[in-house]
């Protein structure tokens, strides 16, 4: 991986410090008490900050062992991939989000599991080839915007937590996630066409002379 | 990639699908209750669902012990209100006076059926206001209990035990659950039906009766 320059260093410490604003319970609350607060803020920020964790440990320290047992079962950056559309998908169940807002143990697993998604996602991000990452990117996409578009659909509230005006709010952006997430997708699959010719024309890496 | 690699990989993914799918096979109970009221009502079919011995204040303003080891014979049909509720508690008090009627007509151990409207309201439901209610919807003493529970802190854990959450709805006023639960005399939550169900919910709550005899 690349060294990073100091903004960037900066950056990754905010964002892998931003999930502890939770640890002030009225604050948690506030964003916890609404649907879309919860799905659209906490969850990225918890998935983001893993991400700048794991991202500031290959960068600046040295892989711990957890770290490089993980390289050796993340070929082609498959596993990251997995875990994050599991963890994406299991916490759109409006039974699971209920549960993390009445049960103490579901609200850590809540937090474990996305912080540790990111943590994941950080290593395997630039192993995953375009094909995969359109693979995965389309199928969370699609989840996304189903989910999107039930919350709204429903005449009555799915999570006994929020109240239906919010749910539908949750539900209008997911929607725009997935609009996000999408783009996202399409544009990195153009990037890698674009790009593909040069690096066919340049020919494998092997066969240029020293 | 190479071949050892890939196949650890694969390997650690299934692992990962299979985690998260037995996660949610938990979570909703084998793939059929995806909501909090469904789980619930899946629990009060199982008899998990228990209500713990409150006392409450009625609306006549007499001390109410429910659900202790003197209440046995006892079945109620149970809804949760409160009193300034423009909405679900009006449809729901409707409803209950239909039920009343009903088993005024009714004869035999189903006779012990009765009909309890608790307030989670603790602060702002007094006998007076519970009074009102029960007087617009011609609630009668002796078959129908209007009542709040003594505390905040007995509501609380009533609420909590059945798995009933009021959440502010922002005007002052509360969105919640508008379900009737048969209960038995000793607490335990034997079915919960919406309330335009309220025969089912009565049916239910005349055959526990009729089977205690």
């Amino acid at each position: 991986m690349k060294g990073a320059g100091p903004g960037r260093g900066v950056f990754r410490v905010l964002v892998a410090l931003a999930p502890t604003i939770f640890a002030w319970p009225a604050l948690r609350q506030a964003v916890e008490s609404r649907m879309a607060l919860q799905m659209l803020l906490q969850f990225p920020l918890l998935l983001a900050s893993g991400w700048a964790v794991s991202m500031m440990l290959g960068d600046r320290l040295p892989s711990p062992l957890l770290a490089r047992w993980f390289d050796r079962i993340d070929a082609g950056g498959l596993l990251g991939a997995t875990v994050v559309s599991c963890v994406s998908a299991f916490w759109m169940l409006p039974a699971a989000l209920d549960a993390s807002l009445l049960s103490e143990p579901m609200r850590m697993a809540k937090f474990a599991s996305w912080w540790l998604a990111g943590a994941a996602w950080g290593r395997s991000a630039p192993r995953l080839a375009d094909e995969a990452a359109a693979f995965f990117g389309g199928n969370l996409a699609w989840m996304l915007a189903t989910a999107g578009l039930l919350y709204q659909a429903g005449e009555s509230r799915l999570c006994v937590g929020y109240l239906l005006n919010d749910q539908v709010a949750a539900g209008q952006g997911l929607i725009v996630a997935a609009l996000i997430v999408g783009a996202a997708t399409v544009h990195r699959l153009l990037r890698g066409a674009a790009t593909e010719p040069a690096r066919a024309a340049a020919g494998p890496r092997e066969a240029v002379p020293p | 990639m190479s071949r050892p690699a890939l196949a650890g990989t694969l390997v650690a993914c299934a692992l990962v699908v299979a985690t998260f799918a037995a996660a949610a096979l938990w979570t909703t109970r084998g793939f059929e209750a995806w909501t909090y009221e469904a789980l619930r009502a899946d629990d009060a079919h199982r008899g998990r669902l228990a209500a713990p011995p409150t006392h409450v204040r009625s609306a006549t303003g007499r001390r109410l012990a429910l659900w202790t080891a003197n209440d046995d014979g006892a079945v109620y049909l149970l809804d949760f209100v409160y009193t300034s509720c423009p909405s679900v508690c009006q449809a729901l008090g409707s409803e209950f006076t239909r039920l009343q009627a009903e088993l005024a007509a009714t004869r035999g151990p189903a006779r012990r059926v009765r009909l309890l409207s608790l307030s989670f309201d603790v602060d702002r439901d007094g006998p007076a206001e519970l009074a009102a209610y029960a007087r617009r919807h011609q609630a009668d003493e002796s078959r129908w209990t209007v009542a709040v529970p003594e505390t905040r802190a007995e509501a609380a854990r009533l609420l909590a035990q059945l798995g009933v959450v009021a959440l502010a709805d922002g005007a002052g006023g509360y969105v919640h659950n508008g379900d009737i639960h048969v209960v038995d005399g000793r607490g335990v939550v034997r079915a919960i039906y919406a309330y335009p169900q309220w025969r089912e919910a009565l049916g239910a709550a005349r055959r526990l009766a009729g089977g205690m005899s």
